[in-house]
């Protein structure tokens, strides 16, 4: 099968819901990961293929975001993930039950904003996204409103002012000059 | 006597909701085929059919079209030449006479080009959200052949023929919801039309049967030329759409309990409104009569060859007698009397005659209970998420409160748990297994409810008192689903079959019929405990007779 499918939404719950009991999970659990694909696909996000990332390692034993997620939005047992989860998309919507409970989100890592989820479920990611979780932990995030402006870190920030100042002509004792310096302009 | 009466409260869950009663169950005024007709009668839908192209072989392809006060709906349907030795009503039969899809608006001719090389391939095939359902029929041999035959002679159909059979054609699936590609229930239920259940369904089948007919006359005008007739409207009207179901539609009353609750409160809540009824007037008394000579009539024709089949039928014919004998004793002027008629019902009808009774009783009750076929449907997402905040102590209270049906089972004997559901993975259809002599229970499906509730009452009893349900779920992963579905199911009385589907001795056909029954379905007709054939719409227009 070379082409892409496009898939109901119940047809895709249906079938993470399947596969999650396929690669082990119990019924209930399968059943949250059916939900969980759900609300990615509803918000464009790549549930089938973010799945595919989690099916194969937790069906060779290892943990997965659903059950991660269940236990961060079930608490208690603190707001710290565990490392190496493949396929963390499906985090979110278990971050979104934490946001719409308590208030806006944040997933950070060392380095900085991993993702936010607004109470909404609304999903802004951060540079730090990836495909494992890493020193991922949830904390408060504000919430900025649904038209939110954008937030942006201080590196991306800075390396995008360097990339910008690249449509501008460094300066040289003759701009300066030209430019009128030099002179006194309070006369 | 002053005063008002007292309002006669619903059945007891503990009585409507075990197999045996369910699958006794006869259609109804709130039945989904029925709410579907009287909308389209009472909004002055109009049918046409712009587009029919088929050829002297009878294979091409039409286009029903039904125009609400809002939107339009299309049934495209393709016709094809099935040799006989392909024909099988089984959900693995490849090829059909003749394969529908129901369109959401009006299809153009690059829509019906591509449903031409999806549809006629079933599940192979993929349809989009443009299309709602996806379906499929075959002839019944004998009487489309009888039927042409006849029409080409310029002559009628033998009315035993068209009697004895009831179809010119059976549906075999409609798949809708989602399915193969198609739109999803969620995105389409808020529409007026398609609030209640299986609307979508409904409405593709009751367009087939227009082409069932179509297109035997179309054959009949190539064989006899000008000598061919169409067939007289009396007898076209005994004519409905059959359907062969097997144990696929089983699982669906046990996975949509919150529907299972919405039909049987909306059924329910019909039956204690007209038994509350401080008088019969004289229009219902004759709707009553009417109806009970309609199924008197019905009953005759009814047949089967199924052993248990054969035993409700004699005890309906004899309930249905019992009836008529009633009624020349029953004092209608009494307070009460529909009341005192289905007392009278509980104690001297069998199960079978006692739902057949219901269904009476509601018949001509319109004004009293149509506007219960809003609230037929249900919102199946709230409560998902689990409240693992909840106290154990709240939990088992809930559990005890709801779920005491599900002690009455002794799983320690191995015929209460002789079953298991699964899905096979040859055609993914679900299927029943002995658990003791079939392999694959590990891969079973979570269906027994009655067991599993008996499982997590046993681990509940081993945990200790005090926590919540978080605790508990982090060790007992594998009772999440029953968990779910406790919390999910809290107030709603008839959201369980308080019945054991694992057992030795459960006929899965019992949970065929009770859904069956809420379609509209008549001549329920078991061929085996997992598989029946069924008629839809007999006896009921045509889209050209309602139409404007």
């Amino acid at each position: 099968m070379t082409e892409a499918t496009e898939l109901s939404y119940s047809e895709l719950r249906s079938l993470v819901t399947k596969a999650a009991r396929g690669a082990g999970l119990d019924w209930g659990l399968a059943e949250e990961a059916g939900w969980a694909a759900e609300w990615l696909a509803r918000r464009g996000l790549p549930a089938a293929d973010w799945a595919m990332l989690w099916l194969g390692p937790r069906s060779e034993g290892q943990a997965c975001p659903v059950e991660a997620g269940c236990r961060l939005a079930e608490g208690p047992g603190g707001d710290s993930l565990p490392d190496g989860l493949h396929g963390p998309g499906y985090l979110l919507p278990f971050i979104a039950r934490v946001a719409a409970a308590r208030g806006p989100v944040a997933l950070t890592s060392a380095q900085g904003l991993v993702a936010a989820v607004a109470t909404d479920g609304r999903v802004t990611f951060g540079p730090c996204w990836g495909t494992r979780t890493d020193g991922w932990t949830l904390g408060p995030a504000a919430d900025r409103g649904p038209a939110a402006r954008p937030v942006v870190g201080r590196m991306t920030l800075e390396g995008l002012d360097a990339m910008a100042l690249r449509t501008t002509v460094p300066r040289s004792d003759s701009s300066s000059r030209d430019a009128g310096a030099g002179t006194m302009d309070n006369d | 006597m002053t005063g008002t009466l007292p309002a006669v409260p619903l059945r007891d869950p503990d009585e409507v909701m075990r197999l045996s009663r369910m699958g006794s169950a006869h259609p109804m005024r709130l039945s989904f085929l029925h709410v579907l007709l009287r909308r389209i009668a009472s909004e002055g839908w109009r049918f046409d059919r712009p587009l029919w192209q088929i050829d002297d072989r009878g294979v091409g392809r039409a286009v029903y079209r039904a125009r609400g006060p809002e939107r339009t709906y299309c049934l495209v349907a393709f016709a094809h030449d099935l040799p006989d030795e392909m024909r099988s009503d089984r959900v693995i039969a490849t090829a059909w006479d003749a394969t529908f899809a129901l369109v959401d608006g009006e299809p153009t001719l690059a829509d019906l080009d591509r449903l031409e090389a999806n549809v006629p391939l079933q599940e192979a095939g993929r349809i989009s959200a443009r299309e709602l359902s996806l379906s499929r029929a075959n002839r019944s041999v004998r009487l489309f052949a009888h039927v042409v035959d006849r029409l080409a002679e310029g002559r009628q159909p033998d009315l035993a023929e068209i009697d004895a059979v009831g179809y010119l054609m059976r549906t075999t699936a409609v798949y809708g919801s989602g399915k193969f590609g198609a739109a999803d229930r969620e995105d389409i239920a808020d529409r007026p039309e398609l609030k209640a259940p299986f609307q979508v369904e409904m409405l593709s089948v009751w367009l087939t049967r227009a082409f069932t007919v179509d297109i035997a006359e179309h054959l009949a005008r190539v064989k006899g030329g000008a000598a061919a007739v169409r067939m007289e409207p009396g007898l076209r009207r005994r004519l409905g759409v059959g359907n062969s179901t097997g144990l696929g539609m089983a699982p669906f009353l046990v996975r949509h309990p919150r529907l299972l609750n919405a039909w049987m409160t909306g059924r329910e809540t019909a039956l204690a409104r007209v038994r509350s009824l401080p008088a019969a007037d004289p229009a219902s008394l004759a709707g009553f009569r009417r109806a009970l000579d309609a199924a008197r009539e019905n009953a005759r024709h009814w047949q089967s060859a199924h052993p248990a089949q054969v035993t409700k039928l004699a005890d309906l014919g004899a309930d249905l007698a019992a009836i008529e004998a009633h009624l020349a004793t029953w004092d209608s002027t009494q307070p009460q009397p529909w009341d005192a008629l289905w007392r009278w019902g509980a104690g001297h009808l069998s199960e079978e005659g006692q739902e057949a009774l219901l269904s009476l009783m509601i018949e001509p009750q319109g004004a009293l209970v149509d506007d219960l076929a809003r609230a037929l449907d249900a919102d199946e997402a709230t409560g998902f998420a689990i409240d693992t905040a909840m106290s154990l102590d709240q939990f088992r209270a809930i559990l005890a409160r709801d779920y005491g049906w599900a002690g009455g089972f002794d799983f320690t004997d191995p015929a209460q748990s002789a079953r298991f559901w699964y899905v096979s993975e040859d055609k993914l259809e679900p299927r029943l297994g002995d658990r003791r002599a079939e392999a694959g229970q590990e891969r079973e499906q979570p269906l027994g409810i009655a067991m599993a509730v008996a499982g997590l009452s046993a681990a509940l009893s081993d945990w200790p008192g005090a926590g919540t349900l978080a605790a508990f779920l982090r060790g007992h992963a594998c009772h999440r689903h029953t968990v779910r579905r406790v919390l999910m199911l809290q107030g709603l009385p008839y959201a369980e079959i308080r019945d054991n589907v694992l057992a030795a001795g459960m006929l899965p056909i019992d949970i065929l019929r009770c859904k069956l029954a809420f379609f509209g379905a008549t001549r329920f007709d078991p061929r085996s405990d997992r598989w029946v054939r069924i008629s839809l719409f007999q006896g009921l227009p045509y889209p050209d007779e309602v139409s404007a």
